[in-house]
């Protein structure tokens, strides 16, 4: 019997600096196929398992991408890693962003913080598919501005959509500015700034727990049904497989039901969100 | 399902059979008036007639600490239990929560072999005033049990719902009888019953109902009814290195849900901070999120909960004032 459990090895191809804390890791993945959305498990072995969002997009092949915080006890081990050493992984879990049943709409990502990592393989999936999909709108906010993840991409992103970048505060610890002349406040101050009726697009969202129900209170001010908005929920899920009960919430699991859920299937969930 | 009949003496013997082969697990005393579930290879040890046992049979399927995979210089290897088990003398409840956990855990692979290694001798019970396993359906013998073993004045009837069971009672020392029985079950006047099909109905749309606010304030957050109850199955994971070696274990081991950090994230977010939501949780799961999943509650109503809570708490009435009463 296949052990449910039991992470393959891996090596960390190559790692890249994108904030004080946060890493992105790139680990060999050959014949892996995942969706935008879903997560792995990953081992140090002896230090610990974690759920880790996969930031790349499908059609990268060969690898797959992991943005990592450092915040916890694996995430402080593989902070200390380099290139060439190996971990373990297993994987893919729950269920990603729906595209089958959105194509030809149009889209609005709103990412806080960490909750980039996942929505940006769903954005770099819609960019490559373009054609397939409606105006693309990605709202972006971070505490500082050196809390910015992904700042190479930038570029790009404005070009092939509408990408506005907010940031909590431009002033350094010590209240001197830090030099940062883009938008500043959070990230729902943006919906402004959109320059098309969002009425009929899809919204996605990922984020600290405090910014959902702020983001979804936009969504629908904006017109956008319950069942057109999608959220990334986090929770500790560390079995995976739907045992360990650490990511129940009632009646739903986010390790197999999501981590992406339609909003219209969790609002009346208590927890949720 | 036709009876066989076994005396105490060939009963004894029967015993010693079953130890040659497996370990035995068994009822017995401890201390003046307590019960346990415990290892024996000797009759005398075991007590047929008890009222429920403190420690719960789920002890020896998901043990409290269970090494999962060993490391060392790299490797991971997985680790399987061989130990071949026979649990003997359990209650019909108690076998229900086997059957019950078998639903969640029969493709964990330690759990499965765990499992078809297994003996599983069950006894007929007397409830008692904490016993609730009409209500939640679990009054009825499932269909796991190797050999089940009546009480029938002086005597046993043993019946046998397997091939492995079916096996045993072919021994010189079973009776041939005339007693044919359709269907094991125990029938009896529940204190409380509580109408679990109902609660489960309500239980979520019931989220600020006053009996959550009201049992979470006399409730300690001790996790004592989750560790006694017999499919309370959720569990942590750990990894240990050994200090002199690069060799290490990854250890699974028992949790609950009512414990402080139980869904707490990295970064420090708590999503249940408040007792009250982590009291609630134990319900939700038992009552509604499995019934969801299997068709049927994760409690087998041994009253385990109830017997051993230190602050007083009776679950039927919570579940009485969620609808169930």
């Amino acid at each position: 019997m296949e052990n449910i459990y039991k992470p393959w090895e891996t090596k960390i191809m190559s790692i890249e600096d994108m904030t004080c804390d946060t890493k992105v890791f790139r680990l060999e993945a050959k014949k892996f196929s995942y969706m935008p959305g879903q997560f792995v498990e990953l081992t140090i072995p002896g230090v610990g398992e974690a759920p880790i969002s996969i930031t790349s997009a499908p059609h990268e092949k060969g690898y797959i991408d992991l943005c990592v915080r450092r915040v916890g006890n694996v995430t402080e081990a593989l902070h200390r890693m380099k290139a060439g050493d190996r971990v373990w992984i297993r994987g893919p879990y729950g269920v990603g962003f729906p595209f089958e049943s959105i194509k030809g709409r149009d889209i609005v990502y709103v990412a806080g913080g960490i909750g980039m990592a996942p929505l940006r393989s769903s954005i770099n999936y819609v960019l490559k598919h373009k054609s397939e999909f409606g105006k693309i709108t990605v709202l972006y906010g971070a505490r500082t501005p050196g809390d910015l993840l992904f700042k190479n991409e930038f570029e790009r992103w404005a070009k092939e959509c509408t990408f506005l970048v907010s940031v909590d505060t431009d002033k350094n610890p010590d209240g001197t500015p830090c030099g940062w002349t883009g938008n500043v406040g959070v990230v729902t101050t943006l919906f402004d700034k959109i320059p098309y009726p969002i009425k009929d697009a899809i919204g996605m969202v990922c984020g600290p727990p405090v910014m959902y129900k702020f983001v979804i209170k936009k969504f629908r001010d904006s017109g956008m049904p319950d069942n057109a908005i999608y959220v990334s929920l986090e929770r500790h899920m560390k079995c995976g497989v739907g045992k360990c009960q650490h990511c129940q919430i009632n009646n739903k699991y986010v390790c197999l039901d999501g981590p992406v859920f339609n909003y219209a299937e969790v609002k009346e969930l208590p927890e949720a969100i | 399902m036709q009876g066989k009949k076994i005396n105490k003496e060939n009963l004894k013997k029967f015993f010693a059979e079953i130890t040659s082969q497996y370990t035995v697990i068994a009822p017995m005393k401890k201390g003046d008036k307590d019960f346990i579930y415990g290892e024996t290879d000797t009759f005398e040890d075991v007590c047929l007639e008890y009222p429920t046992t403190i420690t719960p049979i789920k002890k020896y399927l998901l043990p409290y600490k269970e090494k999962m995979f060993s490391f060392e210089r790299g490797k991971m290897r997985e680790e399987i239990p061989e130990e071949k088990l026979a649990l003997f003398g359990l209650h019909i409840c108690d076998i229900n929560a086997i059957a019950r956990l078998d639903m969640v855990l029969w493709n964990d692979p330690a759990y499965k072999a765990r499992r078809e290694n297994m003996l599983i001798i069950g006894v007929s019970c007397t409830p008692n005033d904490k016993c609730f396993c009409k209500s939640v359906h679990a009054n009825v013998l499932p269909n796991i049990c190797d050999v089940f073993l009546m009480q029938h004045e002086k005597d046993y009837i043993a019946y046998s719902h397997t091939e492995k069971g079916r096996k045993l009672l072919n021994s010189f020392l079973f009776e041939h009888t005339n007693i044919e029985i359709k269907e094991i079950k125990v029938e009896y006047n529940e204190q409380k019953h509580i109408d679990i099909h109902r609660v489960g109905e309500r239980i979520l749309k019931d989220y600020e109902n006053p009996v959550w606010a009201e049992t979470a304030k006399r409730c300690l957050g001790c996790a004592n009814c989750t560790v006694v109850c017999p499919l309370c199955y959720c569990y942590d994971v750990v990894d240990n290195t050994y200090v002199h070696t690069d060799e290490g274990e990854r250890v699974r081991c028992w949790d609950s849900c009512l414990l402080l950090n139980f869904a707490r994230v990295a970064g420090g977010h708590n999503f249940r901070k408040d007792l009250k939501a982590r009291y609630r949780n134990v319900y939700t799961h038992k009552f509604r999120t499995f019934v969801d999943e299997f068709g049927v509650p994760s409690c087998v109503g041994c009253g385990r909960c109830i017997t051993f809570c230190p602050a007083g708490i009776d679950m039927r009435e919570t579940l009485g004032k969620l609808g169930g009463a």
